[in-house]
Parts: C-alpha cells; structure tokens; sequence
C-alpha cells in the first residue's frame, strides 16, 4: 500500500509519531545486533535498530567507488557520485519501514522537511521554526528538550553512542552517551525556494562524467557540490548539513533525525524533478568510464536487510509512496 | 541434534523442507510402510538439504564473506514486499552477511594527508603532490583529507563541505566538536610570546 509523506511542518500527528517512532527504534535491540557483533573490543553492548543506520551510513560513505582505484574527488557508495539519490532514496524506505513495524501502523509516511521554506526566512529567524521547538524535533545546542532530548540518569532517553573522532577520522563507540548536538545557523543559511526551482528548472540531466562531485547535472546541483547559479559555500542538501552542524557535521549525521528529514525533502525534489523530466538515471551500465557502484544496474546493499536494489529499481517507487505536494516550478 | 520427521510411500524416501547449515550424522529409524514392522538399523543415505524454497542451499551455506555491491549476494528486493526486508532476523543476516565491510568501522580507508593530482594541458602532463602535516594543540590531525584541482580542501570526516583552506578546514573541525578539542590550559606567561621576550 502506498502512504503519503506529509510536511512534518503542517502535519501534528505525523511529527508526533515520527519522534515516537525515533525513539522506539532507538531501543530496539530485537535483532540482537551488538558492539561484538561490529567487532568492537571489550564487553557486548547491544546496538539498536536506528544506530544500524548510522553505522551502515558511515560504512558506505568509508567505501570507495570503484575501491581499486579511487576517484580523486573522494567519490564513496553513497555520496559525491551519481548513486546519491538512489542510495539514500534505499535508505529512507527501510527507515520508513522500520518506523512503520515499530509503530505497528503500516499507513505511516515519514515526513519531510520543507527546509526551502524556512531558508526564504531572513537568516536570524530560520532557527525560529517550529520544526526547533519541543513540539517538533528540539532546538539548538545540546538537545535536554523536546522528543529526543538526553536526560543523564533515564537510559531510556535519546543519546548518541556511536559518533566520528574527527581529529582521526575513526568510528568511536560511547557506551555512556550524549545528547545530541546541534548548531542552528552558526555556519551558513538555509537554501531558498529559489534556489530549489533554479535547480530544477536549469539541471535537465541528471548526471556526466567524471560522475563525481565536480560533475555537471541535477544530481551534482541537489547533493551540493555544484551551484546553479554559482554561490558561496555549500549547494542544497550539503548547506542544509552545514545549517545544522555540530552531529549533522560528520559521516555519523544519521544520529540526528533531522538527517531522515532533509534526505526525504530531497528525495521530494528529485522526485519532482523526474516528473517532468522522465525516470532518467545516468550512467547507463555499457559506458566505459562510469564507475562500479554508480552504474544503472549496480547493486545497492544494505547493513539492514540482505535485500538489495539498484538505481534503477528506485527509479519508480510510486507502489511505496507518494508525497502530499512536489516542488512546483 | 537434527531430528526430521517424514514419511514416503512405495520406497524409502522422504522429502521433508529443513534450513540446516554444518555436519550432519544420521541415524535412520526405517519404518516401511506396508508392513508396520519398525526396522530400526544404521543405513547410508544421501541427504540433499534444501533451504525454504526448495533451491540447493550451498549458496547460501558456509562462512564465505560477503561485500556490498557484490552482485554474487544481491537479491532484489520486491517494493511490495518491503515489510520482509526490514525484520530483526533481517538486521541480524545482514550484520552477519557484511562482516567484511564491517571492518571499515574500524579501519576507514586511509590514504593519508598526501594528494596527487593530475591534469592534461596542450599535451603537457601535470603532476601536483599536496601533503599537509596538521596539528591541533601539538596533537596531529590523522583524518583522511584530498586537495581537488580547484584547489579546495575536502576533509572526509566533515563529508559536506570543501573549504578554501586546510586552516579553514581544521577551524571548522573544531566548531562542530568542541568536546573532542577541550579548550587549552592556559600557557602561563610565556606561551604565547613566540620567543619574543617578555615585556614589563
């Protein structure tokens, strides 16, 4: 059956069940997933369904595409190459899944954001969305409110266990853990609604060679690496990142659930885009250069699930969803 | 301990749907049907062990480790059947299948701070070798970093983002994880003089 993705912004119930459902993933430890299981040293701690995510997110962007000869431009599974969409496209309808299992309600959709609308708010004002308040998913600094704030002395509370060493670059586990970390608006401002229309009315292919983050198209445009027109620091997706910083800033972004909430507006504008433009993906499997893991046909796997798809498959997912409004332009 | 439970007509044989993985003893009870009579002894059969859809389990047997993006192991998943793919018996197969790129956890690839970049122009070939040697209060900075031919920094624990500079790049590292940089202790009357002497 096919749900509808609402706004989160003007949908109460559903901002209400995805905090619950974020939280309820959580502690989900069902699958018996551990830190020994990862091959981390010392005692077995168990490892909830929604850490799985995050680690299957830092695990692809830590594998190189092709791995035998890696793209100068630091192109991995699922980012600054053409499989972005789809990849991350893979990784929300598993996440919505396990929302929908957790809550024992098939007919929810996760939600976006619409964070466009907030980025047309003058730049002091776009951390003043609902979406920032207790009601929605909490505010700024280290989250103590709202549905996934860290309260020391309730292990049932949101905290982060697993998070990136940035002067190393390692994987680190934190049995312990903290709250979550934001910094609204220090570093940059939102993307406009302008800037989503220019995209989608001046990218007309999807993708080109080299396929990687220097690479002319709409995919290169909504991941953030090129600009249309050309602006100062980070394109549509990556700014959106970079807005929130502090845990959206390393490879373990997944910790915040904004994450979920910016890929599904994402997801929501390349869906807009192939509604005008045909179910087109580049590069096709024959081309010579195209790299292994980007490629139409080329598998996409999960830490998740044994299942697979392909780019190709989440070309069209209208059987699993839809949106409750595109991107107009 | 396998026990099966079966039963054939007109020969010996049984066809019964089991998931086993490993050695099998057996011990066969043979009751021929006809007669009633049980005939308990030790025989030799060949047993073909069939997963749930009945398809040779070799494939699927054994400690061979997998990769993600290998097409040997994809299954496709069916968008109407997405409710199968996202059980904990899934999560568990999955963790298990994938050990391989599981050590990534541990051992994100590291090619250090040296890049090599390469152009063509007129039919000359560029060569340019970056290297950077990055401290934070005296400690080094390990982290995977690449220098694109325009000449931006891109950091690969900061995934979003490309900076002007590597002191850009190491300012915004900071910002995002002050925990992990704890504010310096103070260097007392002489740190901060760069050999200067000290003025009174």
């Amino acid at each position: 059956m096919a749900v509808i993705r609402p706004n989160i912004l003007a949908d109460d119930a559903a901002r209400a069940k995805f905090g619950q459902g974020v939280k309820l993933l959580k502690q989900d430890f069902a699958a018996g997933v551990t830190t020994q299981t990862l091959a981390f040293s010392g005692p077995a701690f168990p490892v909830s369904t929604y850490d799985q995510f995050v680690i299957w997110h830092f695990v692809a962007m830590n594998t190189p595409t092709p791995e035998n000869a890696p793209n100068p431009r630091g192109r991995n599974a699922a980012h600054r190459g053409s499989v972005f969409l789809p990849w991350h496209r893979f990784m929300l309808l598993l996440f919505e899944g396990h929302l929908q299992r957790i809550l024992m309600d098939p007919t929810f959709g996760l939600p976006y954001w619409d964070w466009a609308a907030d980025g047309d708010l003058d730049p002091p004002d776009q951390s003043n969305s609902g979406l920032w308040m207790d009601t929605g998913i909490g505010g700024d600094g280290s989250v103590n409110s709202g549905p996934f704030a860290f309260i020391a002395d309730d292990l049932q509370s949101f905290r982060l266990h697993f998070y990136q060493d940035l002067r190393t670059g390692q994987f680190m586990y934190d049995q312990a853990g903290r709250a979550l970390f934001r910094q609204l608006g220090s570093a940059d401002s939102l993307p406009k609604t302008a800037e989503v229309i220019d995209a989608l009315q001046s990218q007309t292919s999807y993708d080109s060679s080299d396929w990687d983050s220097a690479s002319p198209g709409f995919r290169n445009v909504v991941e953030g690496w090129s600009y249309s027109p050309p602006t100062a620091g980070s394109g549509l997706h990556n700014r959106v990142h970079v807005w929130i910083g502090g845990d959206m800033g390393p490879g373990t972004s997944p910790n915040d659930p904004a994450f979920y909430l910016n890929h599904c507006n994402v997801d929501r504008i390349w869906e807009s885009w192939m509604t005008s433009y045909g179910r087109l993906y580049e590069p096709g499997p024959m081309l010579p250069d195209a790299p292994a893991g980007h490629r139409l046909n080329d598998t996409i796997a999960s830490l998740i699930t044994t299942a697979t798809t392909s780019p190709e498959q989440m070309l069209n997912v209208g059987s699993r969803y839809s949106y409750d409004t595109l991107p107009a332009f | 301990m396998l026990v099966m439970f079966g039963s054939g007509e007109g020969d010996d044989s049984v066809s019964i749907a089991v998931k086993f993985t490993g050695t099998v003893a057996l011990r066969a009870a043979v009751v021929p049907a006809a007669t009633g009579v049980q005939i308990r002894h030790q025989t030799t059969v060949k047993v073909t062990i069939h997963n749930a859809r009945m398809q040779p389990v070799e494939q699927a047997a054994g400690p061979e480790l997998a990769c993600i993006g290998d097409p040997r192991h994809a299954v496709a998943m069916d968008l109407d059947r997405v409710d199968e793919a996202v059980s904990p018996g899934e999560q568990a197969a999955a963790v298990e299948r994938y050990q391989t790129d599981l050590r990534r956890l541990h051992e994100p690839h590291q090619h250090g701070n040296t890049t090599v970049r390469s152009a063509s122009y007129r039919g000359h070939s560029i060569r340019v070798v970056t290297s950077y040697d990055i401290e934070v209060d005296c400690l080094p900075v390990t982290g995977h970093l690449l220098v694109t031919n325009e000449g931006t920094v891109h950091y690969h624990a900061i995934p979003n983002q490309e900076f002007a500079s590597a002191v850009d790049m190491v300012k915004r590292m900071i910002d995002l994880a002050p925990e992990q940089f704890p504010e310096p202790a103070p260097m007392g009357n002489h740190g901060d003089h760069h050999g200067q002497p000290d003025t009174v």
